[in-house]
């Protein structure tokens, strides 16, 4: 009997001691749950981390190669279907791929060359580098984790992914990848031009040596009005307003953040320039990708055609494609370019929206082959070496037939000395008078 | 003695701590750091709407397609069909570039669904009874006891509008007439864009409380709307569209969101820009 109480003694002690430091552990996993919601007050981080977490949807839409080669009777061409886009097709198949991993194969510009010729393989490329950790997350042992341009092989088990600017070749190991329908897509692609990969300054371009005869489209276009942006990245209280004498008002929200609006009436170039001064750690090459992402969709443009178009060091810009070809405003002004420095952050967005496509009228345009416009550039007094890239872009131009419509006309932009202007532009430059023009202009970016 | 009754005291305490500790991390708030497409917040959007007495299909695809502008060029196709339409007393209307046509002999049919369908099928697609009658496709939500209605379809998808649709009344187990438009050859005015998933459709509707409570989501499907007529062109676009039963009158609406934009498309907002 004795012996009985004793056990119960000890089961009751032993008891007791659990449930107190069941006590203590349920306390402890609370507080350090709630640690979790004092977040929500940063406002700062939260939408840091609301830009990452919604990185699976934001990325795969504006970080979309924008064209795609391959090979027609021995020829490299670009490829073009209206009803079929590649490019589209790839990203799609990209969310199911699995990647087992990615090794440096090559870093020989000759290599590099050969399979940028080589018929095996469909080619997609990005208008500049992006990083692999946009798509995944595997580490990489070595090299800048960087890539412009994917080659598609016959097997679905593998691809390479490779740099211009250092020439790597990378093969990535795929799993649950399925191109056939991308292959099927490239095979019967309507447009094929013939084009020819020509090194600049640091990237491989495309070359048209011949003349190409270009669609040229139409678009009504609307614009959101000034309260409409003001409201979304100062919001609607404590926003100050001040006319400056050119005529451009600013608003600005404590001394951090302001927004420039275009003038009104009719010189409205509907260009917009915000800053936010914030200090900011020196940021990766993937961060200042994702950030830009993330102040881009705060703007609340129509983000149906809009695509990574240019990185430099502390830029990152944003154009609308059509078809493949990136629309220029203005003179050259692009959709949004975002510049990140240690102590700011400052976009430069226009706002005007393409938001109706117009069935073609059968309106084209003859471009000059690249080479020629080479040509003419060196006459001018722009040398090859100084070309970083040359595309073929629209020119919005107005057609007065109707309020709203514009035309784009296709034209060739050429960026120099980290300037994009239309061939037109840089032929009236005079490079004569301002041979430092290169020193002049290194620090604007 | 007194040291055990304190000791029973400490474990039963410290028991019911431990039993409120665990139902407060039970009941814990759902986190506010979720991203849009996280399955957690559609869990959560979807516990929101049924708390609304809204119910949804048992499935709704999250999956992201692809779509495209369209463009049909606004011209009478149906006028010249007239005296071709052998079997069917047929009047063109200009007003609304409608066919109405009344068969010359009885066509009878079935008493069985399955049967009259396909019999149906037969009438529509002979070419002297309707015209175009092979671009139209059966559209069972948007059809009654005794009208059948099909809409104009093509290798894009198939168009949800009164300009492109055919409808054939039946009575008594025989068809009584149909009235016909068209809107002639569809072709893509621009390549194909992602578009979102029928599940941000829904979400967007609901989120814009277009949904009302106490309805029933019955169906969701990819179609093609009218935007706007531009340079004699109809454009038209990926739409959602989106039946909803009101779950008290039955009333069924069919409403349409934007596939590009995710914006819900106002049956009378129309961008109407150029007649021709």
């Amino acid at each position: 009997m004795k012996f009985k109480f004793k056990l119960g003694d000890f089961f009751l002690l032993t008891g007791t001691i659990i449930a107190f430091v069941l006590s203590i552990v349920l306390w402890i996993f609370i507080m350090t749950d709630d640690q979790h919601f004092n977040h929500i007050d940063q406002p700062n981080n939260a939408t840091q981390e609301q830009a990452h977490t919604h990185r699976t949807k934001s990325v795969y839409d504006l970080y979309i190669p924008t064209n795609s080669y391959g090979f027609n009777k021995g020829k490299l061409c670009r490829l073009y279907d209206s009803k079929n886009n590649l490019s589209l097709a790839f990203t799609k198949e990209l969310k199911n791929i699995k990647f087992k991993s990615i090794k440096k194969v090559s870093s020989n510009q000759k290599q590099y060359e050969k399979l940028l010729n080589d018929p095996n393989f469909i080619q997609l490329a990005y208008p500049d580098e992006v990083t692999f950790h946009l798509f995944t997350k595997i580490n990489m042992k070595k090299g800048n984790r960087e890539f412009r341009r994917i080659f598609i092989s016959s097997s679905d088990k593998w691809l390479y992914v490779a740099n211009d600017k250092n020439s790597s070749i990378y093969r990535v190991k795929l799993e649950k990848a399925n191109f056939s329908l991308l292959r099927h897509y490239a095979k019967n692609a309507k447009v094929k031009i013939p084009i020819k990969f020509v090194r600049l300054k640091n990237d491989y371009t495309v070359f048209y040596p011949k003349p190409v005869r270009w669609r040229v489209y139409s678009y009504l276009t609307d614009a959101q009005s000034d309260s409409y942006f003001v409201s979304r990245l100062l919001g609607t209280s404590n926003v100050a307003t001040r006319t400056s004498k050119d005529g451009r008002t600013t608003y600005s929200l404590n001394y951090y953040t302001k927004l420039q609006v275009p003038k009104s009436g009719n010189n409205n170039n509907h260009n917009f320039l915000y800053t936010h001064y914030e200090k900011v750690k020196s940021p990766t090459a993937t961060s200042r990708l994702l950030d830009s992402v993330y102040y881009v969709h705060r703007l609340g443009l129509n983000e149906q055609n809009l695509r990574f178009f240019d990185a430099d060091r502390n830029t990152v810009s944003y154009s609308n494609y059509i078809e493949g070809v990136p629309v220029f405003l203005n003179k050259q002004d692009l959709q949004a370019d975002t510049t990140f420095s240690t102590d700011s952050v400052v976009l430069a967005f226009n706002s005007l929206n393409l938001q109706i496509p117009i069935p073609l009228d059968g309106q084209t345009k003859t471009l000059q082959s690249t080479d020629d416009v080479v040509k003419l550039l060196e006459k001018k007094g722009l040398k090859q070496s100084e070309i970083q890239r040359i595309t073929v872009g629209f020119k919005v131009e107005k057609d007065n037939s109707h309020e709203g419509l514009v035309n784009l006309i296709p034209t060739y932009y050429i960026k120099a000395y980290d300037q994009w202007k239309n061939l037109a532009e840089w032929e009236k430059q005079d490079f004569s008078t301002s041979s430092n023009f290169g020193q002049q202009n290194e620090g604007v970016n | 003695m007194d040291h055990k009754r304190i000791e029973w005291l400490f474990f039963i305490v410290f028991i019911l701590i431990d039993i409120y500790l665990g139902i407060e991390i039970l009941r814990s708030p759902v986190k506010l750091s979720n991203a849009d497409t996280g399955t957690d917040n559609i869990t959560n959007i979807r516990i929101e709407m049924k708390d609304d007495g809204i119910d949804l299909p048992a499935s709704i695809s999250n999956k992201q397609q692809s779509g495209y502008y369209l463009a049909a060029k606004n011209r009478d196709y149906l006028s010249n069909k007239v005296s071709g339409l052998t079997r069917v007393s047929a009047h063109y209307s200009k007003s609304d570039n409608s066919i109405t046509g009344t068969p010359k002999n009885a066509v009878l049919l079935s008493t069985k669904r399955k049967e009259i369908l396909q019999q149906l099928n037969d009438f529509k697609n002979d070419p002297r009874s309707v015209p175009y009658g092979k671009d139209f496709k059966y559209e069972p939500s948007m059809s009654g006891e005794n009208n059948y209605n099909y809409v104009q379809n093509s290798s894009y998808g198939q168009i949800y509008d009164n300009n492109a649709q055919l409808t054939i009344t039946v009575r008594d187990n025989q068809v009584v007439d149909y009235t016909i438009s068209y809107m002639g050859p569809i072709n893509s005015v621009r390549e194909p864009q992602l578009i979102i998933s029928a599940w941000h459709a829904v979400r967007s509707m609901y989120t814009d409380r277009e949904i009302a409570n106490n309805s029933r989501v019955v169906r969701v499907k990819l179609g093609y709307s009218k935007l706007t007529e531009v340079r004699g062109s109809t454009i038209l676009l990926p739409t959602w569209l989106i039946w909803v039963e009101n779950k008290t009158t039955k009333n069924i609406t069919l409403k349409r969101v934007n596939a590009f934009t995710a914006q819900i498309l106002q049956s009378n907002s129309s961008y109407n820009v150029e007649n021709n």
